[in-house]
């Protein structure tokens, strides 16, 4: 009798031989049964604010306590993360974290949500489950910041757990995902259309890297997509790239190319545009409807905040999120 | 007798080690069964 089996977590679908590790390099075929190498054993545990994540629209000015573990589905050559997510857990320095354990360190430090992030929550998706159903029975909200790579079924069962959800949409080209990311485009967008279906609130954001995925002509498609898709309301980040990992050939994102990105995303009728990886007046919050600042951010920090009860202290408009 | 309770001393402190780690490992075990996945034929 075979001892292979598949993996159905991600897109990439690894079939293992016996003792094969999967693509991400926390999945292991043991005799037969999958297991999990990274469960409960995090490399990265903080207390961040949430506007690092990035979340504008959600709890502004709480703070998010953060894991991750090694490994990740995708190879990105951009990675900003790359020593962590590119790396198998034994060679990381990892912490014996137990769901609980995470739960009531978030509550210790008196953190409103627990957030999965830094790598790619997908690969420590047990975890990452588990620790979120101790969490909401808890009070703590459940975010996660993740490209978005993963199959329908464990998404729709992660949403269920999830209060937010940022997605990484790294260029809008199947030739990009293929070339620069080993993955695919079209498990993204219809990742993004199952969150926004499971009522996740959802934030989008997009790495702009010089020549490689800044043509004006790739944005537009992207922020067309988005605003038919997934409606007008979807916050999108447009994020400073810098030189890291494999593609440190390339200069920073000029400040030319980020505003550019921002017009166009607001051509195509997006409300909620920002600039990130910059101190510009492009992280801040603009009413909609009236144009008045309504929460001003210094970095990751939160200057002045005029949302009151989800609406415009000025003019009354509903600003979209989850702000209590 | 000299000889005797250094080997005795040896093999205490292997028992010791052996059932520290099967037993009282962080999380009980090692490795947690995944989820999403199937066998292959």
């Amino acid at each position: 009798m075979s001892s292979k089996v598949h993996c159905e977590l991600c897109p990439t679908e690894c079939v293992l031989e016996n003792y094969e590790i999967g693509g991400c390099r926390t999945r292991m075929n043991k005799e037969g049964v999958l297991y999990s190498l990274v469960y409960g054993k995090p490399c990265a545990v903080n207390v961040d604010p949430i506007e690092k994540k990035p979340f504008y629209h959600f709890l502004p000015a709480t703070t998010a306590f953060s894991i991750a573990t090694a490994g990740c589905v995708l190879g990105c050559k951009f990675c900003q993360n790359w020593q962590i997510s590119q790396a198998s857990p034994e060679d990381t320095d990892n912490r014996e974290l137990p769901p609980a354990d995470v739960v009531r360190q978030a509550l210790f430090h008196q953190c409103r949500s627990i957030t999965y992030t830094y790598t790619e929550p997908t690969v420590f998706y047990e975890y990452m489950y588990d620790t979120a159903k101790i969490a909401r029975q808890h009070g703590i909200r459940n975010t996660m910041h993740s490209c978005g790579y993963i199959k329908e079924k464990p998404l729709r069962e992660i949403a269920k757990l999830l209060d937010a959800a940022d997605i990484d949409l790294k260029a809008f080209s199947e030739e990009f995902y293929s070339r620069i990311c080993g993955g695919r485009l079209r498990p993204v967008l219809d990742a993004l259309v199952v969150l926004k279906e499971e009522g996740a609130w959802l934030e989008i954001t997009n790495l702009v890297i010089p020549t490689m995925n800044d043509d004006p002509k790739l944005i537009r498609e992207m922020c067309g997509w988005i605003a038919k898709n997934l409606g007008p309301d979807v916050p999108i980040h447009f994020s400073r790239f810098f030189p890291y990992y494999k593609l440190k050939d390339l200069p920073p994102t000029p400040w030319e190319t980020m505003k550019e990105a921002r017009d166009i995303a607001r051509e195509a009728g997006m409300r909620y545009v920002y600039i990130g990886n910059i101190r510009s007046e492009g992280e801040n919050t603009y009413c909609p409807a009236c144009n008045r600042l309504l929460i001003e951010r210094i970095g990751y920090f939160v200057k002045q905040n005029h949302i009151m009860k989800g609406t415009c202290r000025f003019c009354s408009k509903r600003i979209a999120g989850i702000w209590s | 007798m000299q000889r005797r309770a250094f080997l005795g001393f040896f093999l205490i402190g292997g028992l010791i080690s052996f059932v520290k780690k099967r037993l009282f490992a962080p999380n009980g075990q090692d490795l947690k069964k995944a989820s999403f996945w199937r066998k292959t034929s």
